[in-house]
């Protein structure tokens, strides 16, 4: 079908429209535990490096960036996805409270997890520092 | 770096698109069927019950990987929708309004839309029988590559 091929066409720029914005959302989780923007979240108040939440931040918020630019694409992704399956497994006490994502709240790190694995696979598309790097 | 190859590739975004078709169907499930107990009833004449039978539906093909790129267009505007009138009132940020989880959807199966269901899939299923047979009426013997494109294989290197 024509349309199929025309979609075809385009798949590389939604691979990095993709990226970016799962990027930015993971970055963002990042700077709330870190840096309190937009606004500060309590559990996170006295967050430190030492800490399993403030290793978590780091993690979001040097991947989040770096994903979102394409740099490293596949490194950062391959962290970024091990960080989601970490908190999925080891955070609020999840298989006590049920062993489905949508019981025990864990929907969100299971995507980013999985979005973040495909990442490590296909690579950072057209749009990114690491196409323009390759190119030169 | 390392070369994938563009049959993993196809791979991993099954295994991807099952994932996250089981996660979404979750939703519509727990709605209609009451598995697994998360809450509420759904009726279809609100909004939230229109959009489980969405998930339900909807979430079912994408596992099973059938009419992968419509069913994927029409779940993202779903999630489109979900997120302007459920999360994006409440505040700017996705971090804030709960609505990561809608973005992070709606911008996946924009994707699926666009990149089809993969390999573990009925769609790859059917479009393969039918190649093959069209392969065995014009050549007599079946030639593999006949056709397949991987626009994405310029840049996984």
């Amino acid at each position: 079908m024509s349309w199929e091929s025309r979609l075809e066409q385009y798949q590389p720029q939604m691979l990095s429209i993709l990226r970016i914005m799962a990027g930015l959302l993971f970055l963002s989780a990042g700077l709330q535990k870190w840096f309190a923007f937009p606004v500060a979240n309590p559990a996170f108040a006295n967050i430190s490096p030492m800490s399993m939440f403030g290793v978590a931040g780091i993690i979001e918020i040097v991947g989040g960036a770096l994903i979102t630019a394409g740099f490293l694409t596949r490194v950062a992704a391959f962290v970024t996805s091990g960080e989601m399956a970490v908190a999925y497994w080891y955070f609020s006490n999840r298989p006590a409270r049920g062993f489905m994502p949508i019981q025990n709240g864990g929907t969100l790190e299971v995507l980013f997890c999985f979005v973040l694995l495909y990442f490590v696979f296909a690579g950072s598309g057209p749009w990114s520092l690491d196409a323009a790097i390759r190119k030169r | 770096m390392l070369e994938i190859s563009s049959a993993v590739r196809a791979a991993i975004l099954s295994l991807v698109r099952i994932v996250i078709g089981l996660l979404f169907m979750e939703h519509g499930t727990s709605k209609y069927l009451g598995f697994p107990a998360g809450g509420h009833l759904g009726d279809p004449h609100t909004m939230s019950g229109a959009g489980g039978i969405l998930e339900l539906v909807g979430g079912a093909l994408i596992v099973l990987g059938l009419f992968t790129r419509p069913v994927a267009f029409v779940l993202c505007g779903e999630m489109a929708v979900a997120y302007f009138y459920a999360h994006f009132p409440r505040n700017f940020f996705p971090v804030l309004n709960g609505g990561d989880a809608a973005v992070l959807y709606c911008f996946m199966f924009l994707l699926l839309a666009f990149l089809g269901g993969g390999s573990w899939s009925i769609d790859a299923l059917w479009s393969n029988s039918s190649t093959q047979k069209k392969d065995r009426r014009e050549h007599g013997a079946g030639d593999d590559h006949h056709g397949s494109h991987d626009p994405l294989g310029d840049f996984t290197r």
